[in-house]
């Protein structure tokens, strides 16, 4: 048909899916560096764009990559790349590139196990801090964690109508399990996906605005179509004009924050599951929160009033939702496949005593620990 | 209900592909599938391994908490696994591959795949006769959608992997009864 995948149920793995979906979001530009376990991603984008009229280019290392897919989107084309840890730390200078020129693209991170480059092969999800704070300066990213094969579909169309829709750089981090893989995987009929699709300049303006503090999402304008603009990385005003003042800084980063901050009801996603009457809440997210979705259905049939609250976007952090969790309930376990990252912000917003489960990357949690910590909980 | 099925062997035998298209079939039918694969850092003659879970509701957690049918075309396979499964579990092994100790041969299925496929022209089609030897042992999913995933993933060597994977069939279903 149209060069997107054909409608109808097929048996694949996560990789197969993230690159599918972006494919159906409309990414026509990839540029990456190959790493394990995202590699598949990349090679499918390798053979998949060009068949489609879209663009791939294996670049020299991670710092490129991040860069081009920076610049191609600029040009007009909506891009992605796929990494790993290793690359992901490699993408964060430039990443923030991206959010100071407003840049819609999106950036897959499959974890693994770290630091460093850790074992290529297994899993981790030590990269849940990094999507935060990676780059330096203040920004407020948006971060998707997909738990199944189907999510890494869906999520990927999402994850490329919130980065043209908030005109900024998105994660998707997901890790090497759900990367791997393979599972049902349902795919509709291309007309029944909600498609965000970009909003280009076509005339120019008198006042020549590169950027608007102040309604937040106006119209890009592609370089060589008769506009003429300054996109730069340096503190800018509303022109693109770099600026040395406080002042500026204030107004940019308060519109840069504030876009994300204004709209987090309509970004922060999240699933619910036998929280209603739930004493403890598992919050758990990735592949972890399978594992803690078993262990809820175990604990449950011995009548212990557990449940899992499983954050889809990590980033914003669901603030409101945690926090009035944590007013009613009496526990937060957090099981993470890293020493303590994601608890952090649940102990800070929860207000309420928090556990934590270390799983040592490397491995897929084991949800007889999470089960066993359930139960040491309940007397 | 969980039906956990582990394949085992060596890179290059088509372990992966065998356990995709099993799950494939599976997916076919209507069930719940998840696949997890694994293997050594070597891509030809290193081991490889996948795990099924098979259910008819969503397994939420994608690894089998029991080996109920162990696959293996390689000894390694065998060893590193039939220790830790239970005694009600079957066992299908390559014939030629894999020698199994006399108290194990029971609840063994012992397929001369490698000669089956040899002698069927298709020697790379080992794995094929040991996906039909576990879905005559088993009949955990149809003929038919066998049929149909092994003629999607070899559009131009259908013939040949049908023949094998009947070869295997009749195996399992004359061992199984």
């Amino acid at each position: 048909m149209n060069g997107l995948l054909s409608p109808g149920k097929y048996f694949a793995d996560g990789n197969f899916a993230s690159a599918e979906g972006a494919i159906m979001a409309g990414c026509r530009f990839f540029a990456g560096y190959p790493i394990t376990p995202s590699s598949e991603v990349l090679e499918r984008m390798s053979r998949r764009l060009p068949e489609i009229g879209g663009h791939f280019i294996e670049m020299e290392d991670e710092i490129g990559s991040m860069a081009a897919i920076v610049g191609a989107s600029n040009a007009g084309l909506k891009s992605m790349t796929a990494t790993s840890g290793p690359g992901f730390s490699l993408m964060q200078e430039n990443l923030g590139l991206g959010i100071v020129t407003e840049t819609p693209t999106v950036v897959l991170d499959e974890m693994r196990a770290g630091p460093s480059t850790g074992i290529p092969t297994r899993v981790g999800q030590g990269d849940v801090m990094q999507a935060r704070w990676g780059s330096h300066g203040d920004y407020a990213p948006i971060t998707y964690a997909p738990n199944s094969v189907q999510e890494s579909f869906d999520l990927a169309i999402e994850a490329f109508n919130a980065a043209e829709m908030y005109r900024q750089p998105v994660i998707i981090a997901t890790d090497q399990v759900i990367g791997h893989l393979s599972e049902s995987l349902v795919v509709k009929p291309p007309e029944e996906y909600t498609i965000v699709q970009r909003l280009i300049r076509k005339k120019r303006e008198e006042d020549s605005k590169v950027f608007s503090f102040s309604d937040d999402f106006i119209p890009m304008f592609i370089p060589g179509t008769g506009f003429k603009g300054n996109v730069d990385s340096l503190t800018h005003d509303e022109r693109g004009y770099p600026s040395n003042e406080a002042s500026v800084e204030k107004e940019m980063l308060e519109h840069l924050i504030g876009k994300i901050k204004k709209n987090e009801d309509k970004i922060i996603k999240y699933e619910e599951y036998e929280i209603e009457d739930a004493e403890v809440v598992i919050v758990a997210y990735g592949i972890t929160s399978r594992a803690a979705k078993h262990a809820v259905k175990l604990a449950r049939k011995d009548g212990r009033k557990v449940g899992l609250f499983r954050p889809i976007t990590l980033w914003p952090f669901p603030e409101a939702k945690i926090r009035n969790l944590g007013e009613r309930i009496r526990l937060f376990i957090v099981p993470e496949i890293n020493y303590g990252q994601y608890s952090h912000p649940v102990r800070e917003y929860g207000c309420r005593e928090t556990r934590e489960i270390h799983f040592p990357p490397g491995e897929i949690p084991d949800y007889k620990i999470i089960l066993k910590n359930i139960e040491e909980v309940f007397p | 209900m969980r039906t956990g099925v582990r394949m085992y062997g060596i890179g290059g035998q088509g372990i992966i592909t065998l356990a995709k298209l099993i799950g494939e079939a599976e997916v076919e039918d209507g069930k719940y599938v998840i696949m997890t694969e694994e293997y050594s850092p070597y891509v030809t003659g290193g081991w490889s391994k996948a795990d099924l879970v098979i259910a008819d509701e969503d397994p939420d957690y994608p690894l089998p908490e029991k080996i109920d049918f162990l696959i293996t075309l390689s000894q390694e396979g065998f060893d590193t696994n039939f220790r830790s499964i239970d005694d009600s579990s079957r066992i299908i092994v390559e014939k030629e591959l894999v020698s199994v100790p006399e108290n194990v041969k029971h609840r063994t299925l012992e397929v001369p795949a490698m000669e089956i496929a040899k002698t069927l022209k298709n020697p790379r089609g080992a794995n094929m006769v040991m996906m039909g030897a576990f879905a005559g042992l088993t009949k955990i999913f149809s003929k038919d959608s066998a049929k149909k995933v092994i003629s999607r993933r070899f559009p131009n060597y259908v013939d040949v992997n049908l023949k094998c994977f009947e070869a295997g069939y009749e195996r399992g279903d004359s061992f199984g009864r």
